[in-house]
């Protein structure tokens, strides 16, 4: 995990933070990812609930 | 053909094994302690008994058969298989001492469940195991889920040359930095991050639904390891159904899902690449095939009229069904649900996406979904090309982290393994039914364990057939370390018996 030359300029408070910063942000992704595949399984699960009962 | 090991060879790799025992040892330091701080002087003296038997074995390894010698792929394959199978046979000497086990092979399977991240168990009153044994448990599948190669290269191999090549024989082929131990440590530190979050979203759940706040505590931090790792172990024999919780079982999905994702796409998106969560092959390949298997479900459910409201479709139908996919084994309803409740289409639905299971390097077992985008793409290029004119060239991509041209070795690659997980999902099925198991609760059991999943329609108990059992840690083994460490080790014993035998003749 190096820090980029644009990083370095900042000095290592400033590139932490915007590495945490990025991993903060990756972390909500992939959460809004499973969020999004649970919502499609079911509005699926509603869609075939109404056509097979 | 392996050529046949020299002396060398033996001491290298018992060597590494022991470094790899040494790892164990340490590891049980974190349970003794909660023994200590939970004041509980049987489970510390088993533990102890443990950790001895660990740095006794290290100690003579490392007195005997220590080696300037770097590794080449083949030792690097048999420390992995070789270090995993005596990583089980030492891990459960505290567990076997606790009392809670009818046999030695019981702890053993409960082991090798653990460190597969598989989650199935033939502990014997769970819910009133200690402290310390709990913390074992859980610790192992957390620690097994990055790998008990990752952990060795993080602390105890540092400075190896011939480290990639432990590292890949444990079934996880990528480097997420150019340097393998810096890899190692990448994966400590997004498991760790993710540890931190997930347990205190738990915590707070829990102290919700009126739990005391230490139990709480312990309870969030093992559910979290449990759910993460994909192995699907939990502190209560009734496993999340035991809370009765939402939150609980909402977080619990979200952190299983997340955690069955590759490490190098976790990377990637920590790292800035964020367009990777939508373009991967992997997610695209889990996206699809869950639908698919909700869709398989909800007809289940509709045909067979169980689990009339919405809420309980997803929480009793869905929740099953990602924790099948994602190779987790975490639960929302009892193990004869499966086959008195879910009816045949919605099992099967659930047997289908355990097969397929999670990404390649990853927690997870299964086919994994890289293989499943690879084999898919390749059968798409090849309709194309018969469509197409017979001079036109069509190629064929994916996309994992970076563009990927699909070749001839690549897809014969991923069907070898595919056709290796079909094989032992059916063997075990066949041995089941051989013993009098319903076909479908056998081949639900046995792709489980093929898989590392974990779930269980009824047939996984203590006082299922020995060789069952058997069979079962085979195939958690096997299933884990993707067979290529495991027909290397059987090799290696072969070719020691050959030297053996041919030296007989000559003398």
């Amino acid at each position: 995990m190096k820090d980029s030359p644009r990083e370095k300029r900042t000095g290592p408070v400033g590139s932490r933070w915007r590495r945490w910063r990025s991993y903060a942000l990756g972390i909500l992704i992939e959460s809004a990812a499973v969020g999004a595949i649970s919502l499609a399984a079911l509005g699926l699960m509603l869609l075939i609930k109404a056509l097979v009962t | 053909m392996i050529l046949r090991p020299s002396r060398g060879d033996v001491k290298l790799i018992g060597w590494g094994i022991g470094r790899v025992i040494l790892g164990v040892g340490l590891l049980m330091t974190v349970p003794l302690v909660t023994a200590v701080l939970s004041t509980e002087w049987d489970t510390v003296l088993d533990f102890l008994v443990g950790i001895l038997a660990c740095v006794a074995f290290w100690l003579v390894m490392e007195l005997t058969c220590k080696s300037e010698r770097d590794f080449r792929w083949f030792h690097g394959l048999i420390v992995a298989s070789g270090g995993w199978i005596t990583a089980m046979l030492f891990g459960a000497i505290p567990s076997f001492l606790s009392g809670h086990y009818k046999a030695y092979l019981d702890a053993c399977f409960d082991l090798m469940s653990g460190y597969t991240t598989t989650g199935l168990f033939l502990l014997q009153d769970l819910d009133h195991a200690s402290n310390g044994l709990n913390m074992w448990r859980h610790l192992l599948t957390y620690a097994g889920g990055q790998g008990i190669i990752v952990i060795a290269l993080t602390f105890l191999f540092a400075g190896t040359a011939g480290a990639f090549k432990i590292y890949v024989s444990e079934g996880k082929e990528e480097k997420l930095l150019p340097n393998v131990i810096n890899t190692a440590r990448a994966i400590w530190m997004i498991s760790l991050t993710y540890l931190v979050i997930g347990s205190l979203f738990l915590w707070v759940s829990l102290l919700k639904e009126g739990m005391p706040v230490a139990r709480g505590g312990l309870h969030s931090l093992w559910l979290f390891m449990g759910a993460w790792s994909t192995g699907g172990f939990a502190p209560q024999s009734l496993n999340i159904l035991y809370y009765h919780s939402f939150w609980v079982e909402l977080i619990t999905l979200v952190i299983f899902v997340i955690g069955s994702f590759n490490f190098a796409l976790h990377y990637a998106v920590w790292t800035g690449n964020r367009r990777e969560i939508y373009r991967n092959i992997e997610i695209r390949s889990f996206t699809t095939t869950i639908l698919l298997g909700t869709v398989m479900l909800s007809i289940g459910f509709g045909k067979f009229g169980v689990f009339g409201s919405l809420g309980e479709f997803f929480r009793k139908g869905f929740y099953q069904l990602a924790s099948g996919h994602t190779t987790t084994g975490n639960s929302t309803v009892y193990s004869t649900s499966f086959f008195q409740e879910f009816g045949f289409i919605a099992m099967w639905a659930v047997i289908l996406v355990m097969a397929i299971g999670a990404s390649a390097c990853s927690t997870g077992g299964g086919f994994k979904g890289l293989r499943m985008g690879i084999v898919f793409r390749y059968l798409r290029g090849e309709i194309r090309r018969l469509v197409s004119p017979e001079s036109a060239v069509v190629p064929e991509k994916i996309h994992h982290v970076h563009d990927i041209w699909l070749d001839d070795p690549m897809v014969k690659g991923a069907l070898f393994i595919i056709i290796c997980y079909v094989v032992i999902y059916s063997l075990g099925a066949m041995l089941g039914v051989i013993y009098g198991y319903d076909p479908s609760v056998a081949f639900f059991d046995s792709v489980s364990a093929g898989s590392n999943t974990g779930l269980s329609a009824g047939l996984t108990s203590p006082l299922m057939p020995a060789a069952l059992k058997v069979y079962y840690i085979f195939m958690m083994w096997a299933g884990r370390l993707e067979f290529m460490s495991i027909i290397a080790l059987f090799s290696f014993a072969g070719a020691l018996l050959r030297g053996k035998r041919a030296r007989r003749r000559r003398s």
